[in-house]
């Protein structure tokens, strides 16, 4: 019973500290008031809090990083060489390049911009990761592009759907139906890799507002213990990737209801 | 060769502070070539290497432990099965960053264990885990070096790419189909001779794709080294970057740090593009003699 007080307590004073809300100092700070004791509570509410903003980066970028995905995966596919040059030479730059060094250009992009609120880890990092998805994605859905059979296309035409009815009815179904399992690659990766963003790529950490990752280190810095922090934020991700894949098979559910046995 | 780098240096510096002297395209390039040269620029060209050499390091631990696991998977006993089955689809779940910061880690506080309780400090009272913080006694605490650094992350990143390698190789085995081996035992070859001769090496067929889209993220997953506090070439762009004031570097520039980051993405592009012409080159090797339809195959 004490113990379960104890972690409302913690809840309350942590649970939302990666953004900034609650208890100033961390659990075990010696050098600001306030710090509670470092204990199995402590962490697993503190690392949950910044399992929030890992979940929140994840949604924001996948999510408006779709249709930029869309977009270039269609200017890809055209003829034009003004049109697939740019979308190419972006996706191929992307996705050649690591993360962690896009997070470090993004930064001082925006710093030599003077784009102050792109210098916070909450937007800039979005923005690059945003674009990065963008580019994975629109190369898997560029792909599935290629991939939808040309007879499907000839049956749209004979039946006299204008091109704009031909992509909503035909291509683009039959595409993200091709493109979902890769897609859900995708999403799995990115949403592993918003963990490197307070970790030192370039983005400053104001007020001690981090991620899962952070918060995991920090305590085990603090602890010399790593056998128990990390477990921790892994068990989230387990959890949360559990989730994620589980949502996904459903949209792939949804979008294959039309065939027999196959999911 | 360099003997006339003081001289450029002192000369480009002299002219940034004063308006009246101007600098000639000559002297700009010959101060190029002098400022890339320094000894700290030399050590972020040996940290691009050291990159190459955890790249070249890795690969070989990871298919070890990614053929380990498969075969595991595929084992009778159960014990053995149940945990490379849970090796196979471990980095699906977790990201591999904290794998990276986990494994060095442990392996240090196991070393230090080791040292704490058999070696050094076997009188003392203090114990080992003390709480929820770990305490070795001083003289069994390791102060890592940069060489420790480095091999531990190798270590890591074998255990996490043998992971990811364990899962393609575990699909490559499925995929040949199972009429190969049918044959191959039909022919009265034993069971090893089937998975040597006939299984085994009709599975690179199928885990190509795979192991390339592998190396192209390990390539990619090499950054991370500067976030174990290993001093690569991210961290050397850092510190190179800076501005130099005229006032403490014989260079000195304004903040270069977005160019040496360009750069930085350049060299991982360049790799990435020879990689991905190497694999093309060998997945053409590998499907030479197989009848495959061309106009699925010419992508990859």
């Amino acid at each position: 019973m004490e113990m379960l007080s104890e972690c409302l307590t913690a809840l309350d004073q942590y649970g939302l500290r990666s953004f900034g809300i609650g208890e100033r100092g961390l659990p075990g700070a010696t050098n600001t008031r306030g710090g509670a004791p470092i204990n199995l509570c402590n962490m697993t509410v503190l690392i949950g809090s910044g399992m929030l903003r890992n979940i929140l980066f994840g949604l924001i970028s996948l999510s408006t990083g779709f249709f930029l995905a869309l977009s270039l995966a269609l200017l890809k596919s055209r003829s034009e060489w003004y049109l697939t040059g740019p979308a190419r030479v972006m996706i191929y730059t992307f996705r050649g390049t690591p993360l962690l060094i896009q997070f470090f250009i993004g930064y001082l992009i925006f710093a030599s911009f003077g784009l102050g609120v792109f210098r916070t880890a909450a937007y800039g990092a979005s923005v690059v990761l945003f674009f990065n998805t963008a580019c994975y994605a629109a190369e898997i859905l560029y792909g599935a592009y290629r991939a939808v059979p040309n007879s499907d296309l000839e049956a749209a035409r004979a039946y006299a759907l204008s091109p704009f009815d031909r992509f909503r009815d035909v291509t683009f179904p039959t595409m993200m139906r091709l493109a979902w399992p890769a897609y859900t690659n995708e999403a799995i990766f990115l949403f592993h890799a918003t963990t490197i963003v307070f970790l030192g790529a370039g983005f400053p950490v104001r007020r001690q507002s981090g991620d899962a990752l952070y918060y995991a280190q920090y305590f085990a810095e603090r602890t010399f213990n790593p056998f128990i922090a990390y477990p921790i934020v892994a068990l989230y991700f387990v959890l949360a990737t559990a989730i994620l894949i589980l949502m996904m098979r459903t949209v792939q559910v949804y979008l294959n209801r039309h065939l027999r046995n196959a999911r | 060769m360099f003997e006339h780098c003081p001289a450029i240096a002192e000369q480009v510096k002299l002219a940034l502070g004063d308006e009246a002297l101007s600098i000639s395209v000559q002297e700009r390039a010959q101060w190029f070539s002098c400022y890339f040269t320094t000894k700290k620029h030399l050590s972020i060209f040996r940290a691009a290497g050291v990159v190459l050499l955890i790249l070249a390091f890795t690969v070989p631990v990871a298919l070890l432990l990614g053929f380990l696991g498969a075969l595991g998977k595929a084992s009778r006993w159960p014990v053995i099965s149940q945990i490379c089955s849970l090796y196979v689809i471990m980095v699906r779940g977790i990201p591999d960053i904290i794998f990276f910061l986990f494994v060095p880690l442990t392996i240090e506080i196991g070393i230090e264990y080791v040292m704490h309780s058999f070696v050094y400090c076997r009188d003392s009272a203090e114990p080992f885990f003390n709480g929820i913080n770990i305490q070795p006694c001083s003289e069994a605490a390791i102060i890592p070096t940069q060489f420790n650094r480095i091999v531990l992350a190798v270590v890591a990143y074998g255990i996490v790419f043998g992971s990811f390698a364990a899962n393609i190789i575990d699909g490559a085995l499925k995929a040949v189909p199972f009429g190969q081996r049918e044959t191959g035992s039909a022919f009265g070859l034993s069971q090893r001779q089937v998975f040597f001769d006939i299984h085994l090496p009709q599975m690179w067929r199928y885990a190509l794709p795979g192991f390339s889209n592998l190396w192209l993220i390990l390539i990619k997953a090499t950054p991370l080294l500067f976030l174990l506090g290993i001093q690569d070439i991210i961290y050397y762009a850092d510190l190179l970057g800076k501005m130099a004031t005229r006032r403490y570097s014989t260079y000195p520039h304004g903040d270069w740090k977005l160019w040496y980051f360009i750069a930085l993405g350049i060299f991982y592009l360049a790799l990435t593009m020879l990689s991905q012409l190497v694999f093309t080159r060998l997945e053409r090797r590998f499907n030479k003699g197989m009848v495959i339809n061309e106009t699925t195959s010419g992508r990859v």
